[in-house]
């Protein structure tokens, strides 16, 4: 999902919302992702007043670099299994 | 049901500090999600297992970081359920004081400097012992293993286990020589408990350990099992792993927690790169297992001053490297800014 967005900053909450995975799931995956340096993350002013500010996250370079190659191999897996 | 909120503030106590940016994303991201009583609830299920993996990370860390300070640990508190084996089996008073006072005579040996303990001095005067017993030392059943000195003591014990490791570490032609030497001893006295242990460290030893005092360890392991070696198991000394279970529930759990805790760092030399840790492990891998198959003296939790002495030396000899703490690479927001969120918050 990350990878599709465009390097647009997307929250938690949405992507649990957008993809169905669970929260207890996603930040585990995210901070792991971090920690390999494939994603960034920022905190960003809250929209509303009175709200707390929210993190966001995108892939890095290198993140976006390793989906692509990832998609580019689920491609070609796809086709070459006959219909 | 629990408020979201109180949810919230919890992730913030769980979540260990240098994850903190992390407790305070998803906190806030619950406000953010106008009370997701769901997802509130799978953030504090992230926050617990980031917590029990930190936890249980740093203790890895630690015994795997330290495996000076992990073995030494290790050893007092398998000789100490030694002691609780011996007490609770009516063994006599002295030797329950000679294993205390091995204990107290090993500490006192890890205060030796480590590169007085991994010298080629240490190598040579091994090798010149194990020699010395198995000409001189005393006999029983056509084995010489033990030199007498107010009590049995079993040289190739006490002194092998640091000298292999000054071997690995030296890698001199005097210390390689003295493997060559200490072989030829283990098989002449002969010891095949000894003789594997002596094989199986250098086999761990890898490279370090040198082709020729491999071979040699390999021949005098080989000649230990042609040679008869039929001495009589020792109440107390041998056997132990097994008839402990059948004196009660207490000494069989003395001497299997034990043995086990004896061998931890064995276990966790497994994923350690370093030759000497390696073959710390290999030693007393392999004594355990002698004592398991034959009538060897098991190590450390049965009577054997010789054994408690040899492995705190020998756990002298590990090096003592300070644990490394990973950083989370996200930042935690400035402190003004923290401040505005917690308040939020609240």
């Amino acid at each position: 999902m990350l990878a599709g967005c465009g390097g647009a900053w997307r929250h938690g909450y949405d992507i649990v919302r957008e993809t169905g995975i669970k929260s207890g799931t996603l930040y585990p995956m995210l901070i792991r992702l971090a920690a390999q340096g494939l994603l960034e993350a920022e905190w960003q002013p809250p929209v509303e007043p009175g709200r707390p500010p929210r993190h966001a996250y995108r892939l890095t370079a290198q993140g976006a670099r390793l989906a692509a190659e990832l998609s580019a191999n689920e491609d070609g897996a796809g086709r070459a299994v006959p219909a | 049901m629990i408020a979201p909120r109180l949810i919230a503030r919890a992730i913030l106590r769980v979540v260990p500090a240098e994850h903190a940016a992390w407790a305070e994303a998803m906190a806030c991201e619950i406000v953010a999600a106008r009370d997701d009583r769901r997802f509130a609830m799978g953030c504090l299920c992230a926050a617990m297992g980031l917590r029990l993996r930190t936890t249980g990370g740093r203790a890895m860390e630690q015994v795997s970081e330290r495996p000076r300070m992990t073995a030494v640990s290790c050893g007092v508190v398998a000789a100490l359920l030694g002691l609780v084996y011996l007490g609770r089996t009516g063994a006599p008073a002295t030797m329950l004081a000679a294993n205390a006072g091995a204990i107290a005579l090993g500490l006192a040996g890890v205060a030796v400097p480590r590169r007085v303990l991994l010298s080629d001095a240490t190598a040579l005067f091994t090798a010149f012992l194990l020699l010395a017993t198995a000409l001189l030392g005393a006999a029983a059943d056509g084995a010489a293993r033990w030199l007498h000195l107010g009590v049995a003591v079993q040289p190739s014990l006490v002194l092998l286990p640091a000298a292999i490791l000054a071997h690995l570490t030296r890698r001199s032609a005097l210390t390689a020589g003295a493997m060559v030497v200490a072989a030829l001893a283990l098989a002449w006295q002969p010891d095949r408990a000894m003789a594997g242990a002596l094989l199986a460290a250098l086999l761990a030893g890898g490279r370090r350990s040198g082709p020729v005092p491999i071979l040699a360890a390999a021949a005098a392991f080989a000649i230990t099992l042609l040679r008869v070696d039929d001495l009589p198991g020792v109440e107390w000394v041998d056997g132990v792993l097994f008839s402990a279970v059948a004196r009660g529930v207490l000494p069989g759990l003395a001497v299997i927690g034990g043995t086990a805790v004896l061998l931890a760092p064995a276990l966790f030399a497994l994923r350690d790169a370093r030759a000497d840790t390696r073959a710390f492990g290999a030693t007393w891998g392999a004594v355990v297992a002698a004592a398991a198959l034959g009538n060897y003296p098991t190590p450390l939790v049965g009577y054997g001053g010789s054994a408690i002495l040899g492995y705190l030396l020998a756990a002298a000899c590990l090096p003592a490297r300070p644990a490394a703490r990973a950083i989370d690479p996200v930042p935690a927001m400035r402190d003004a800014a923290r401040d505005d969120r917690l308040f939020r918050l609240a």
